[in-house]
């Protein structure tokens, strides 16, 4: 037993690390085994994530000593957890943690216990387990470790590594909805990944990426047949197509073999792109090769896509400015309609709009006290099921866009987007067209106006004075906010509006304030308080 | 439910029945309460008597219920109850095909199972 030394906390650093790139790397297996309770595949990400936050975690606290490294390792996986898989994770990890806290090197009976410490903990937070899951391998695995505590660090790792191996290949039996689906638990799945990990780290082996579910059946779509995307040139003389075609055709698909006897284009879609090019070196000299990722370039036009999805609530906002359209489609608006203040869209603005989308179900943002109107009415001819949420202003607009969740029912987000516009109060800085009195303060025509929730509260000559005293007259009338939010309309430069923030933040130290362009016309300034 | 040949009709304790089960094997569940959130439970309640931490309403609209949960100190409470929330609605509209309800979840109480309460 020559490895038989301490772990200290650097090198279970490094194991967790190891653990985590090696979920990483297979994320997609795992979440493609999502079936339970609801399909939506999701748990490998959450179980990544969750350790991606205890990581980022422990690289910002750079411990020095094991009591750092589980303290981190604890607060970054409690705070960071993703999803039940996650919480679960965390809990272990908050198990293992307290066994290993006091200690300075830990040999593989301290780590059995940590292991069954872990199990305990992880079993504690659940009235009544279930078995088949996450947990189930977690506990085969730490009783393997408890057998196997005598022996050197890479046979101990082996060991815990096969029975939490056998354990998950018997989840089906213990749990009938994998049998059903005919999966293993994906929780299970990504336990194993990370012990995998954390086991090749130990016994210096490098794991490859596995491009495809090498564990069970899977759903094909979420995985490519193929990964790699290959194509080159072959130079050279006599050339012979119909050979090469032969022997590249048992490695991938697509297969395309073109051009003469002395250049011949190949395109191949294969896993291993060097057994290709081993066959066809020896006919010609290769040339001008490419090779493309293409599982990449399907998660990456997958993340790219969200928003489009089918499935869920579409989300129809009415604005002006450049800035808060970009600030509602950031916030998961699918689509816009330009307008507000002096130019209200139409009723057939609004269907078309709502008919643009894929959405079934649509929840129309009017975002101003005119088009509430017009939204009912398209409400009321649209065939689509809709919901209007009467924001008054754009302010209102954006915390009820806040409190959207496209994923959840269409009743459900109606009320809570209804209760967030409640909060939130409404300042905007603009001009009189015309002169004349209101709450007992005359304006001229052309001098600036304040107005809080649509009432005048504020008359001068400077954007800027005006805003200041309009927020003064906000915090009055709600003093406990604490977030205003200033949005500047296209006449206004970044520069003066960052004065008036200054000053904000001057008077009222307590509060927060986020300057934003909003790019709205003969507004100079829109203000959200809350 | 309107169905061709009649109707079935659900109760509210078999309601009940359902999202309790449904919630008490949720991972950081580690009790259901009485269903008053204002008066802090005595005891946990047992599984056979979990029916008493849902609270059932019906209004013309549809059916709202209310899980008042237990659960363990220490975990991400907020991943903790939107898991809750998706297996109930899920057993729930999966056993009976019956989805025109909302759900709150009220934590009542967090253990901590290391500090002997």
């Amino acid at each position: 037993m020559s490895d038989q030394r301490g772990l200290d906390f650097r090198d279970l650093y490094l194991l967790l690390e190891a653990a985590s790139h090696n979920l990483e790397n297979n994320v997609e297996t795992v979440n493609a085994l999502n079936v339970f309770p609801v399909p939506d595949g999701d748990t490998g990400t959450n179980m990544q994530l969750t350790l991606k936050a205890t990581l980022e975690e422990l690289e910002q606290r750079k411990p020095s000593s094991m009591k750092e490294f589980t303290e981190a390792v604890v607060k970054g996986s409690l705070l960071g957890a993703r999803g039940n898989s996650g919480v679960i994770l965390s809990q272990l990890f908050r198990g293992l943690c307290r066994s290993l806290d006091g200690k300075e090197k830990v040999l593989p009976p301290d780590l059995a216990t940590a292991f069954q410490e872990a199990v305990k903990a992880a079993y504690q937070a659940v009235m009544k387990p279930v078995e088949g899951t996450i947990l189930t391998v977690a506990r085969e695995a730490s009783l393997a470790a408890s057998q196997a505590q005598d022996l050197d660090w890479g046979a101990f790792f082996r060991r815990v590594e096969e029975a939490a191996r056998v354990a998950l290949s018997n989840t089906p039996n213990l749990l009938p909805v994998l049998k059903e689906a005919g999966v293993v638990d994906a929780g299970g799945q990504g336990l194993l990944f990370l012990i995998e990990g954390a086991r090749a780290q130990i016994t210096g082996e490098v794991l490859e990426k596995r491009a495809k579910a090498a564990e069970a059946q899977t759903q094909k779509e979420e995985s490519l047949e193929f990964r790699y995307d290959l194509q080159f040139l072959i130079r050279g003389q006599n050339l012979k197509r119909d050979k090469i075609e032969e022997e590249l055709k048992p490695l991938g698909d697509s297969l395309l073999v073109v051009g003469s006897e002395d250049l011949l284009k190949v395109h191949i879609h294969v896993n291993d792109p060097f057994k290709v090019l081993e066959k066809v070196a020896y006919h010609g000299f290769l040339d001008k090769l490419t090779l493309e990722d293409m599982q990449q370039q399907y998660e990456e036009f997958k993340r790219s896509t969200p928003p489009k999805q089918t499935e869920g609530i579409g989300l129809v906002a009415v604005c002006y400015g450049p800035g808060f359209e970009e600030i509602f489609s950031s916030l998961g608006a699918s689509e816009i309609i330009k307008g507000g203040q002096s130019m209200n869209p139409s009723c057939g603005e609004i269907l078309d709009a709502i008919n643009s989308i894929p959405h079934e179900e649509v929840i129309i943002l009017p975002n101003n006290s005119n088009v509430i109107g017009t939204a009912l009415q398209a409400k009321a001819l649209a065939k689509k099921k809709i919901g209007v949420v009467p924001t008054r202003n754009l302010p209102q607009g954006i915390s009820a866009c806040l409190a959207f969740q496209p994923r959840k029912p269409f009743s459900e987000n109606l009320q809570t987007m209804e209760k967030a516009i409640q909060s939130v109060l409404c300042g905007e800085v603009t001009y009189a067209v015309r002169e004349g009195s209101l709450n007992g303060i005359s304006f001229q025509t052309g001098e600036l106006i304040g107005l809080v929730n649509e009432e005048l509260v504020a008359v001068g000559n400077d954007p800027n004075e005006v805003c200041s005293k309009l927020v003064e007259k906000m915090l009055e009338q709600l003093p406990e906010a604490t977030v205003l939010t200033l949005y500047r309309g296209e006449e206004i430069l970044e520069d003066d509006a960052q004065e008036v923030v200054d000053e904000i933040l001057n008077n009222h130290p307590g509060l927060e304030v986020d300057l934003l362009y909003g790019g709205q016309p003969f507004y100079y300034y829109v203000i959200s308080l809350e | 439910m309107g169905q061709e040949i009649g109707k079935v009709f659900l109760t509210r304790e078999a309601l009940a029945k359902i999202a309790g089960i449904a919630c008490t094997e949720c991972y950081g569940v580690v009790g259901m309460a009485k269903k008053t959130p204002g008066e802090l439970i005595g005891a946990l309640l047992g599984r056979e008597n979990v029916t008493q931490g849902v609270q059932v309403k019906i209004n013309p609209d549809g059916v709202h219920l209310t899980l008042f949960v237990i659960l363990l100190y220490g975990i991400r409470i907020s991943e903790v109850i939107e898991n809750i929330r998706e297996q109930v609605k899920y057993r729930i509209s999966s056993m009976t095909h019956f989805d025109n309800f909302t759900l709150d979840v009220v934590v009542c109480h967090v253990r901590d199972m290391n500090s002997q309460e």
